[in-house]
C-alpha cells in the first residue's frame, strides 16, 4: 500500500455546518457519505451565528461524532457565515485535535471570501482528500484577483462539471 | 442535539420555495447571495437554472464591506432587459448577515429600471414551503382587484413542486375548473392572476394560508382550506367551493388502526380524512418538518424540528402504518408498515409523488394497503 493508498484508507468524519441553504451544495454526494456514516449535517439558525452558540455546538458535535464512530480524521466543513464572523479555524482544530487526539480539519468552503479550502470545499472526500489550495480535480492552484475572485486554474471544468451547487 | 441531522438529509431551504414560485410565472428573482442555486441533478442539473427565472448577486468580499445595493441594482438592469412583469428580490444566508437594505434595493430598482420590484422576506435559514408562501404573499401584495368580482373566479394557493408536486396542482386545477369555476393560478410565462378580484380562495397546502388571509382582510376575498385528494374530501371541497359552507374534519375514534404521517400539514390532514373516513382507521397522526398551522392541527399533530424528536415520536407509539419518505426510514424501529409516500422537499433525489386528486388517492391506498391490513 503506497502513501496515498493509506491516507484514503483513513476513516474520515465529516461535519457539514451551516445555514439549511448551503446544504445546496453537493447534496447526492453528501448524502452518501451520510447514509455511510461518514457525515452529519449541522443545520443553523440566525439566532445561533448572531449569538456565537455555532462554535459550542460544533464542538459537542465533534466531540460526540467522535465518541460514536472513532473516525481516524475529522474534517469540518463549513459556509460563507463561519469566514464572515472570522471564525479562528486554527484554534478549533488544535483544540479539538489536542483534546480527541486525532487530526481534526476545517475546510473552509466560502464563495464569499472567494476560496474553497482544503479539498475543495466538499469535505475533501474525493479526489485524494484534498489539497489546500487545490481544485476538486487536483488540476493546478487557486489564486484570487484583487476582487477577490478565483482565476481558473488550467485544466478548470468545475463550471460544467459540478452539479448540484 | 437540536441542529444535529445524522440521518435524515436536509429540507430544501426557503430560497427553493421561492424558486418554484417565480418558476410558475412571468416574474423573474434575483438573489443576494454567493453562489447560484439549481434544484440538482434529477431537475437537469446547472444548465437547467437558466430557465429558473432567477439571477444570483454573486456577491464577493468588497460587498461585505462597502454593501452589495450598487451590485443589486446592477444585474437588476440585467434582468430588466428581458421585460420581466416585476423582479422579486430575496437573499441567501451569507447575505442577510451583510444586512442590505433590501427595501431600498426594491425602490432605487423601480426607480432606475421601470420595473417594479418587491422584497420577499426570506433568508435561506427556513424550509421551502416558508419561502413558498413569502412568495406568494408577495404576489398576492401585487394585485389589486381594480374593484371589480369576477364571478366564479377561485384562487389556488399554495402546492409545489416539492411537496404535492406539479401534477397534483395540474390535477386540482382540472377538478375546479371541471366543477364550473374559472381558476387562477401561477402559470409560467404569465402575468400573474388578479387573486384580489377573485370570488373566493382554495388554499391547497399550508404555504398558501398566509395569501389567503391577506387576500381576506384586504379585499374581502373569502378561504376555504382543503386539499382535495381521496373521493370524499374532492366532494368536500367542490361542496365548500359551491356552498360557501366550511370543509369538515373528521376527529379521531376509539379503536381501528394506528397511523403516522410525516409529509406536508394539508397533504396529512388529507390522507388522515380518508383513512379515518373511508377505511376505518382509528388514530392518524400528521408530522412535519415544514409549516404547521395551528388551526389545522389536531390533538397528537407534532412540528418537528430535531431529529431526535422523529425517533421519539416513532418509539413512543405503536403505529401500525407509517406514510413517510423512505429519507426518514432511518428514525423507524420496524415496528408496524412503511409505507412510502415520495416526498421531492430534500436536496437529494428522491422518488416522484404520486398523482392522488380525487379517487386517484383511494386507488393508491387500496394498492398499498392491499395484503397488508
Amino acid at each position: 500500500m503506497n502513501e496515498t493508498e493509506k491516507e484514503t484508507a483513513k476513516k474520515r468524519f465529516t461535519v457539514y455546518m451551516g445555514a439549511l441553504s448551503c446544504m445546496r451544495h453537493r447534496g447526492r454526494e453528501f448524502h452518501e457519505l451520510q447514509s455511510k456514516g461518514e457525515l452529519a449535517y449541522l443545520i443553523m439558525d440566525e439566532i445561533d451565528f448572531i449569538t456565537g452558540s455555532y462554535l459550542d455546538e460544533l464542538e459537542q458535535t465533534v466531540i460526540e461524532m467522535y465518541e460514536k464512530h472513532k473516525p481516524d480524521e475529522i474534517c469540518i466543513a463549513a459556509g460563507c457565515q463561519a469566514t464572515l464572523l472570522s471564525t479562528d479555524f486554527e484554534m478549533i482544530e488544535n483544540e479539538l485535535g489536542h483534546r480527541l487526539g486525532v487530526k481534526v480539519t476545517f475546510d473552509r468552503n466560502c464563495h464569499l471570501m472567494g476560496f474553497r479550502g482544503k479539498g475543495g470545499g466538499h469535505g475533501g472526500h474525493e479526489h485524494g482528500h484534498g489539497e489546500g489550495g487545490r481544485d476538486r480535480h487536483g488540476h493546478g492552484e487557486w489564486r484570487r484577483d484583487r476582487g477577490g475572485d478565483m482565476e481558473k486554474p488550467r485544466g478548470w471544468h468545475g463550471e460544467h462539471g459540478e452539479e448540484n451547487r | 442535539m437540536r441542529h444535529l441531522f445524522e440521518y435524515i438529509p436536509p429540507l430544501r431551504s426557503d430560497v427553493f420555495g421561492f424558486m418554484d414560485v417565480l418558476s410558475r410565472t412571468n416574474v423573474y428573482g434575483l438573489i443576494n447571495d454567493s453562489s447560484d442555486y439549481n434544484n440538482g441533478t434529477e431537475y437537469g442539473g446547472r444548465h437547467a437554472a437558466r430557465d429558473y427565472r432567477i439571477k444570483v448577486s454573486r456577491l464577493r468580499n468588497e460587498q461585505t464591506i462597502c454593501g452589495a445595493a450598487d451590485l443589486l441594482v446592477s444585474r437588476a438592469k440585467d434582468i430588466a432587459e428581458k421585460a420581466p412583469e416585476y423582479i422579486f428580490v430575496a437573499e441567501g444566508p451569507a447575505a442577510s448577515m451583510i444586512g442590505t437594505d433590501l427595501d431600498d434595493v426594491c425602490r432605487r430598482i423601480r426607480r432606475e429600471t421601470g420595473v417594479g420590484a418587491k422584497h420577499v422576506g426570506i433568508n435561506g435559514h427556513k424550509t421551502y414551503d416558508f419561502g413558498a408562501a413569502e412568495t406568494l404573499l408577495c404576489a398576492a401584495k401585487c394585485t389589486s382587484g381594480g374593484g371589480v368580482r369576477r364571478r366564479g373566479a377561485v384562487n389556488i394557493l399554495g402546492g409545489s413542486t416539492f411537496d404535492i408536486g406539479a401534477e397534483n396542482i395540474n390535477a386540482i386545477t382540472e377538478l375546479v375548473r371541471s366543477a364550473g369555476f374559472f381558476p387562477s393560478v401561477l402559470t409560467k410565462g404569465e402575468k400573474l392572476p388578479d387573486f384580489a378580484s377573485a370570488e373566493l380562495s382554495l388554499v391547497i397546502t399550508a404555504a398558501g394560508i398566509p395569501a389567503a388571509k391577506y387576500l381576506k382582510e384586504n379585499f374581502g376575498v373569502p378561504y376555504i382550506a382543503g386539499l382535495p385528494i381521496g373521493k370524499d374530501n374532492a366532494e368536500n371541497v367542490i361542496n365548500a367551493l359551491k356552498t360557501g359552507a366550511a370543509m369538515p374534519s373528521r376527529a379521531p375514534t376509539a379503536g381501528g388502526k394506528k397511523a403516522l404521517i410525516i409529509c406536508e400539514q394539508f397533504l396529512a390532514n388529507a390522507m388522515r380524512d380518508t383513512l379515518c373516513g373511508e377505511y376505518g382507521f382509528g388514530t392518524v397522526i400528521a408530522a412535519s418538518y415544514l409549516l404547521m398551522d395551528d388551526s389545522f392541527m389536531q390533538p397528537g399533530d407534532r412540528r418537528l424540528v430535531s431529529e431526535s424528536e422523529l425517533f421519539e415520536l416513532i418509539s413512543s407509539e405503536k403505529f401500525d402504518y407509517i406514510f413517510a419518505d423512505p429519507m426518514y426510514k432511518a428514525c423507524w424501529n420496524n415496528r408496524g408498515e412503511w409505507i412510502k409516500l415520495p416526498c421531492k422537499g430534500f436536496y437529494c433525489p428522491t422518488e416522484k409523488m404520486p398523482c392522488l386528486v380525487g379517487t386517484m388517492l383511494n386507488e393508491w391506498l387500496d394498492t398499498e394497503l392491499n395484503g397488508r391490513r
